[in-house]
């Protein structure tokens, strides 16, 4: 049984990896207004839990729907984390940190819809903050890839699996 | 290093490799631990895996429904027994060699019983050590190796008054939402405990940025209710016990509800209204005291389970468990009446991802890990810290029992705590209160 991989037109991976890097540099370099714009204004912005589980019980090993999650956030509400960061005084973020967004292993599929997308990616972010704190996050981002009236790609749906169990940094003043 | 009765606590207690390990020894097995919320086990067979202080803990529903605490560690070996965070098993295998335990501990079975131990090796004699009291307060399950220990509801005391203001609100008690924040943080536990049993007043400059998140766009005002509160009137309370809650509003406070401010979001107008339509239920239950006050307030219960209940929108439980001097995991759940209709338990759940988990705990943590790097030096550790406070306020209150501080904000509850942390961490018998 070999691997089926999607075929995908070279134009609409290249269109989507280049999103995806400009997305990247636009976290790295705080610009987070410019940043919540490419997210549509349904959008949701979800980091589900992760337990240790028991292999039979292995299904269960990411948290649902209603339950506690460590993002859950509409456009609205992701819209107070932007506010907050861009704030002189939320202190985990004043001085900044210096952070670098890295995203691979794209996967793209049609969605339901004409011109949705379900596009995956794996990244890792590296966290250096004040002298000598170092957080490495590593992960899979889900996402729903809709295109707007002017054809410009939005993000109306990111699930985000953290690949962690106890999160080993201090906070999650950062986006993914 | 505890000079409670001056208000002067020396750094070092707070990055000492010694005194971590007193802890570990003399405060942790000795004080009742918070294990789980017996919604989490809600049928035979169901588990999950926590701490008391740096050991190892499964609690297991039982068959009769009763509920065990093992030391999660194998006889034989001192493997972790069970490796999952929580599920459903009827027994518990070791990995190491195969030592199998029943829920309630026992050892059912081991390889090699006859070949290898030629029948003598007593299986009753071999079961997971149980921790010898487990005992529930409406819904939360604690533990205590200690013997001579009071009983839960005796070391709860006047806390339980309090407590009942999120437990007890209605008839079938509260639930935990599905799902745990763990968060690996910088600093000494005892930084986030005593912040939880008295410190109001770093919630307007810790927490300000939450204003700036919430500030109205149009208005480039923030809302009324958060940025009044530290000027609003309430009391602070605290226990002989060590427990304690920083500072919660009073009836008359100006504020109706802290529970959620609707100008902040339609989620937080969704659970305003429901604590204002079921406040007579709650004041048939629990008096019109509790119905109106203490309910909105954050609070401690000694030495590491923290509340935060009917704040803006949700209500969170907490424990903080000790990594080492220099770090603590911070365990979180969201928790609700039972009771509640399902639209307002979803608006909850909602509140609660952005408030107080979304924009309030980055802060803290970087204000924890910025006292343990404060703390990094012998100079600064020799320091004498000002816990002075509104020395000399606490009195009796008509209404609210234990010792309580005619203001929201004040440093009693935290002189308090180190008084009977001090209690525990010098005394070679239980630490009992004359």
């Amino acid at each position: 049984m070999g691997i089926k991989a999607t075929k995908v037109a070279p134009e609409l991976q290249l269109e989507i990896e280049q999103y995806y890097y400009r997305e990247a540099e636009l976290l790295d370099d705080h610009r987070y207004a410019e940043w919540l714009d490419l997210f549509s204004s349904d959008a949701r912005y979800w980091m589900p839990t992760r337990s240790n589980r028991l292999l039979r019980e292995h299904d269960k090993e990411v948290s649902v729907e209603g339950e506690f999650a460590l993002f859950d956030d509409n456009k609205k509400t992701l819209g107070w984390r932007v506010k907050q960061m861009e704030s002189l005084t939320h202190w985990a973020e004043n001085p900044r940190s210096r952070t670098r967004h890295l995203v691979s292993n794209v996967r793209i599929a049609p969605a339901k819809s004409v011109g949705e997308y379900e596009a995956k990616s794996n990244f890792i972010c590296y966290r250096n903050r004040l002298s000598d704190e170092v957080d490495i996050w590593v992960g899979e981002r889900t996402d729903l890839l809709r295109r707007d009236d002017e054809q410009e790609l939005r993000i109306a749906r990111r699930k985000i699996l953290l690949d962690q169990n106890v999160v080993l940094s201090k906070n999650l003043s950062v986006f993914f | 290093m505890v000079d409670w009765e001056h208000g002067l606590i020396t750094g070092r207690i707070f990055t000492d490799d010694e005194i971590y390990k007193q802890e570990a020894e003399k405060l942790f097995p000795r004080a009742w631990i918070y294990l789980a919320h017996e919604d989490q086990l809600k049928n035979y067979g169901d588990f999950l895996t926590t701490y008391i202080g740096a050991d190892r803990i499964l609690v297991v529903r039982q068959r009769d429904g009763s509920i065990k605490a093992l030391l999660n560690a194998c006889r034989h070996r001192g493997m972790t027994v069970c490796r999952a965070d929580l599920g459903n098993a009827k027994s518990f295998l070791c990995s190491f060699h195969g030592w199998t335990y029943d829920s309630a501990g026992n050892l059912i079975s081991a390889p090699n019983l006859d070949s290898g131990y030629h029948g003598q090796l007593d299986k009753s004699q071999w079961g997971l050590v149980a921790v010898p009291r487990v005992e529930t307060y409406k819904g939360l399950i604690f533990g205590c190796f200690a013997p001579d220990a009071p009983s839960l509801l005796d070391y709860l005391g006047e806390m339980a008054w309090y407590l009942d203001c999120l437990l007890d609100r209605r008839e079938g008690g509260t639930e935990v939402i599905g799902g745990v924040h763990k968060m690996r943080t910088r600093g000494n536990w005892k930084l986030a405990a005593e912040q939880f049993a008295g410190d109001n007043y770093h919630a307007i400059m810790t927490h300000v940025s939450v204003r700036d998140a919430w500030a109205d766009p149009q208005a480039h005002k923030a809302p009324a209710g958060f940025s009044k509160v530290m000027t609003l009137s309430g009391r602070q309370f605290s226990s002989r016990q060590g427990h304690g809650m920083p500072g919660f509003l009073l009836k008359n406070s100006g504020v109706p509800s802290f529970s959620g401010d609707p100008s902040i979001s339609e989620d937080q107008g969704i659970v305003a209204d429901y604590y204002k339509s079921t406040r007579n239920e709650v004041a048939n239950r629990l008096g019109a005291d509790r119905a109106d006050g203490p309910a909105d307030g954050a609070g401690l219960v000694f030495p590491n389970f923290a509340f935060l209940s009917g704040v803006l929108g949700s209500s969170t439980i907490a424990v903080f468990q000790p990594k080492g001097p220099h770090l603590f995991d911070h365990w979180r759940w969201g928790i609700m009446d039972k009771a509640a209709p399902k639209a307002v338990k979803e608006a909850m759940v909602r509140c609660l991802h952005v408030w107080p988990i979304g924009v309030a705990d980055a802060d803290d943590g970087e204000n924890w890990g910025g006292i343990q790097a404060g703390l990094g030096g012998p100079m600064a550790q020799s320091l004498k810290l000002n816990y002075q406070m509104g020395m000399g306020t606490e009195g009796v209150d008509p209404v609210y029992p234990g010792t309580v501080v005619p203001n929201m904000t004040c440093e009693f509850a935290q002189r308090q705590f180190y008084r009977r942390w001090l209690e525990y961490m010098t005394s070679e018998s239980w630490p009992a209160i004359d």
